[in-house]
């Protein structure tokens, strides 16, 4: 009775979250499967998963050929890999000072920190769209980096870490001989390498799939990033040439997914924050 | 070398007064022991003489020298931290070579590939190996240079913290609590092994403890803070037999010292329930004291001698060498501990009459507000009234 009970359970918890991995997951397979069909199969009433005619080569050929899809993607790792490692070089001193270091206005500045978390980046897209057209920046790589070079959530993810590591390990560094500089160099950031993964993805992640800012700042089509350049794409194509638009998709989506399942483990390791202990 | 001098210090967070117009004078290989309950002071005192703290008031000196507005690093003091505060992501080797690499070589011969092809890093880095060797073998932790911090023991992560402190031979050595989180069994063995430290290396030494056994068995001197107040400066056993306040007397010594009302009597006498004792403290006639003696300094006497405590046998503690009899004493607010030895203790019962005396010359008297009253002192007082 018992047994059985708990049998129908797990089955009905796995039924749920069954269904939910498919809801999940049937956009990504509806796009491979389509990036993988000729026109006349996409719009065709009967629903299957494979194509009966392989039409991947044409789609991924005329995505590569029609749009310079491998200069998205430059620009893609360009600008998120320059925009993390500012936001580094940013968050993790400010973070270290913030919870490790004693001085007039912590507290105050942290709060700050804690409302910037909460101002969507819409906000002040306008009087930032502004100081860049000032100084002439707009229409540049630095136009899609610098405005989110501070970020308040690496400096809080990185701060909350760092709190977490025994201030007895700080002093042992001070008598050791370490300066400020050290000490974060040397201790705090080995011991934070998980917090870092987990702030490197989230960065990664929103950066490489912003569109809202590319769209604002970007007029050339040579300094799009992916996801605006899917919509040149579109744009070029008049939006009926699926196929190939969704082999772009696919292009552009796999290297996050790629990144995600390397940095899995060390992803939900920084993600749950355990922490040091003794 | 390490003659440590700190005069007039004080500290407080905020509006709390942790240390208070603390002043102490440390000999050059002195072993001094801070004795203390906890959250008396101890740690603040050590951090601040480290430079890991500023002090609010007050200056601190090695050698004559004043040390108030160097850093940390800048003050050759070495420390070893109760949590021990190993670097979790470095082998022993690397965590005692810490010191070392910081000290001896420039910033950019440490520098991760670009140093090691610098002129004469790699001479230094082979001079380091051998010293952090050297210390490793003296602690005997030779076999564990490799291991993280995370695969050590309680006792092997101490030696690597106490190596890591060493390397450098610094001019004094701090450390707070370092033996707290030991089993009972190395405690013991640590201790006779940091006593022996000590004596080899003939450096100054400033051991915060709680535990009393350690700095009475430990020490040249100790030094009992508490509440931020440093109370008594002294030999082991002076602390213990001759404290200066009933703090002091009641903190030092397990166990506790019995501390029984009294009041002056007669002049040059005081009565303590029953007994009269020829002390010649001063203070006029029925002055409320408090009479303190040790539990080892109690006599069994006749159950019919005058001039005694009398009470009732309510509990004995047999410890095998000694017995513990705790009694329940006519007038006493708490139950008092005579130490006996096993032979006689086993005599007794519980609910047994039994009469105590108290040899004079063993009592502690001490004022309502528990400072030591002495009887030089009422002499030189009375002799003072009298011109
Ligand atoms: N950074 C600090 N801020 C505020 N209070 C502190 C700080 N450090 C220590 N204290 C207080 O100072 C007192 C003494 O602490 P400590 O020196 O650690 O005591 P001990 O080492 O003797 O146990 C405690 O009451 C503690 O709460
Ligand atoms: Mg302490």
């Amino acid at each position: 009775m018992n047994r059985q009970q708990s049998l129908t359970v797990a089955l009905l918890r796995h039924a749920v979250l069954l269904a939910g991995a498919v809801i999940m997951l049937a956009p990504f397979v509806w796009m491979i499967s389509t990036s993988l069909k000729p026109p006349n199969e996409i719009f065709s009433t009967d629903l299957s998963l494979l194509p009966r005619k392989w039409f991947a080569l044409e789609n991924y050929g005329k995505a590569f050929t029609k749009v310079p899809l491998l200069r998205y993607l430059l620009n893609g790792v360009i600008v998120t890999a320059g925009i993390f490692a500012a936001q580094l070089l940013v968050s993790l001193p400010c973070a270290y000072a913030m919870a490790k270091l004693r001085f007039r206005g912590r507290e105050v500045m942290f709060t700050l920190v804690l409302v910037g978390l909460m101002i969507p980046a819409q906000v002040p897209a306008i009087p930032r769209y502004v100081m860049l057209y000032q100084v002439g920046l707009l229409d540049s790589y630095a136009a899609l980096i610098l405005p989110f070079v501070v970020s308040a959530f690496g400096i809080f993810l990185m701060r909350q870490f760092f709190r977490t590591v025994p201030d007895d390990l700080v002093h042992a560094a001070r008598l050791d001989g370490c300066g400020e500089f050290e000490i974060l160099w040397r201790i705090m950031l080995p011991l934070a390498f998980p917090a870092m993964v987990a702030f490197a993805i989230i960065s990664v992640v929103a950066h490489w799939n912003d569109f809202f800012w590319p769209l604002v700042v970007v007029q050339t089509g040579d300094l799009a990033t992916p996801p605006l350049g899917t919509l040149f794409f579109r744009n070029e194509e008049a939006g009926s040439d699926f196929g190939p638009l969704m082999a772009g998709t696919v292009v552009i989506t796999a290297p996050l997914v790629l990144l995600f399942l390397g940095a899995q483990r060390r992803f939900i390791e920084g993600m749950t924050l355990t922490g040091m202990k003794g | 070398m390490g003659a440590i001098t700190i005069s007039g210090l004080g500290k407080s967070f905020g509006t709390v007064e942790v240390l208070k117009d603390v002043s102490l004078d440390i000999a050059d290989g002195e072993f001094l022991t801070l004795l203390g309950p906890s959250g008396c002071g101890k740690s603040t005192l050590l951090r601040i003489i480290a430079g890991l703290e500023r002090q609010t008031a007050g200056s601190i000196a090695i050698d004559g020298r004043a040390i108030d507005g160097l850093p940390a690093k800048a003050r050759n003091i070495a420390m070893v931290f109760q949590s021990y505060a190993l670097y979790p992501h470095l082998t022993a080797a690397r965590n005692i070579a810490l010191p070392l690499t910081m000290r001896r070589m420039t910033p950019w011969q440490r520098l991760p590939l670009v140093g090691s092809l610098l002129p004469g890093t790699r001479g230094l880095r082979a001079a380091i190996g051998r010293d952090v060797a050297g210390v490793a073998a003296a602690l005997d932790i030779a076999h564990l240079l490799d291991r993280k911090p995370g695969q050590l023991s309680g006792g092997q992560k101490q030696r690597v913290a106490l190596a890591r402190a060493m390397v450098r031979q610094p001019a004094a050595f701090l450390l707070d609590e370092p033996l707290s989180n030991l089993d009972a069994k190395l405690r013991v063995q640590m201790r006779a092994e940091l006593t022996d430290l000590h004596r080899r290396l003939a450096t100054t030494m400033i051991y915060v403890t709680h535990d009393q056994a350690e700095a009475m068995t430990m020490s040249d001197r100790v030094a009992v803070l508490m509440g931020g107040d440093l109370l008594q400066v002294g030999p082991p056993r002076r602390i213990y037999d001759d404290p200066e306040t009933l703090q002091v007397a009641e903190f030092v010594g397990s166990p506790k010292i019995n501390v029984l009302p009294g009041r002056m009597g007669r002049p040059g006498l005081v009565d303590c329930l029953g007994a009269r004792l020829p002390l010649g403290v001063p203070g006029g006639p029925d002055v409320a004291l408090r009479v303190a003696v040790r539990p080892e300094a109690l006599v069994l006497a006749r159950p019919d001698a005058a001039d005694c405590l009398r009470g009732r046998v309510r509990h004995i503690e047999n410890l095998g060498s000694d017995c513990m009899v705790h009694a329940d004493v006519e007038g006493a607010a708490d139950p008092v501990v005579v130490r006996l030895d096993p032979e006689a203790g086993g005599r007794l019962a519980r609910g047994t009459p039994i009469a105590l005396e108290i040899p004079p010359h063993r009592a502690l008297v001490f004022d309502a507000e528990g400072k030591r009253l002495r009887p030089d002192a009422a002499t030189a007082r009375l002799r003072r009234a009298g011109a």
